[in-house]
């Protein structure tokens, strides 16, 4: 095998292990305090987006749509 | 692939398990409480102790403390004694959840967490009950109205036991 050969196989083994050490990192339930936090939650304004949804879903006769169950009656 | 399976291996043999700890002697610890005087827990040898892990941030630690103070209360005659160790970074929150909700426990607080580490604190909240003796004897994760039932029946147990 050729020099160049080895060196690249060697250098697709260390991404690989870089990726899996990456892979590994845990966070202990009692370390979560910054993740618990709201400006960590992708869905920051629950309540107000129900809310959207609900008006969407009334004026579209949509519910149940976007995964919701119901007959888009609106009263549920 | 075959690192990935040694990998897997390692973690799941030398992984510490909480439960491993049941029937064995509780981890010792020192630790400052909230209002500022230092607590061992070997000074409550003698006493059935409940230890609870528990965060400001965590809601069902939230919702679990209250209903600790009143076991607390329930059982101090006994000889139980709650200690609830928090695991939150600024001890000013904690001196302002338990004043806003006057909760009346022994808080302590695990600053660098080394007494979770100690214990293998794998949920929040997480409880274990240690008899008179110092032994583990029992654990609980997480908290559900329905544990507190099992939690009390324990402790009726271990209290009753000399």
């Amino acid at each position: 095998m050729k020099r160049n050969t080895l060196l690249l196989l060697a250098s697709l083994l260390l991404l690989a292990l870089t990726f899996l050490a990456a892979a590994c990192a845990t966070v202990k339930p009692y370390e979560r305090e910054l993740l618990a936090q709201r400006i960590m939650d992708f869905d920051k304004a629950k309540a107000e987006e129900a809310k959207e949804r609900h008006w969407l879903e009334t004026l579209e006769g949509s519910s149940g749509g976007i995964g919701g169950s119901g007959g888009g009656c609106a009263c549920n | 692939m075959l690192l990935q399976l040694s990998l897997t291996i390692a973690l799941t043999l030398f992984n510490p398990n909480a439960n491993n700890q049941i029937g064995k002697k509780a981890a010792e610890f020192s630790l400052p409480a909230v209002n500022g005087e230092t607590v061992a827990l070997q000074s409550l040898r003698g006493k059935v102790v409940l230890l609870n892990f528990w965060a400001t941030w965590c809601g069902p630690c939230r919702q679990e403390l209250p209903e600790l103070a009143r076991v607390q209360e329930k059982y101090r005659q006994r000889g139980l004694a709650v200690v609830a160790v928090t695991v939150d970074n600024e001890v000013e929150n904690v001196r302002a959840f338990l004043k806003k909700y006057d909760i009346k426990l022994q808080a302590l607080w695990d600053k660098k967490k080394k007494v979770a580490d100690a214990y293998v604190v794998e949920k929040m909240p997480s409880s274990y009950l240690i008899d008179r003796n110092g032994v583990v004897r029992f654990i609980h994760r997480g908290y559900t109205p329905e544990e507190l039932k099992r939690i009390e029946a324990e402790i009726d147990e271990l209290l009753d036991k000399t």
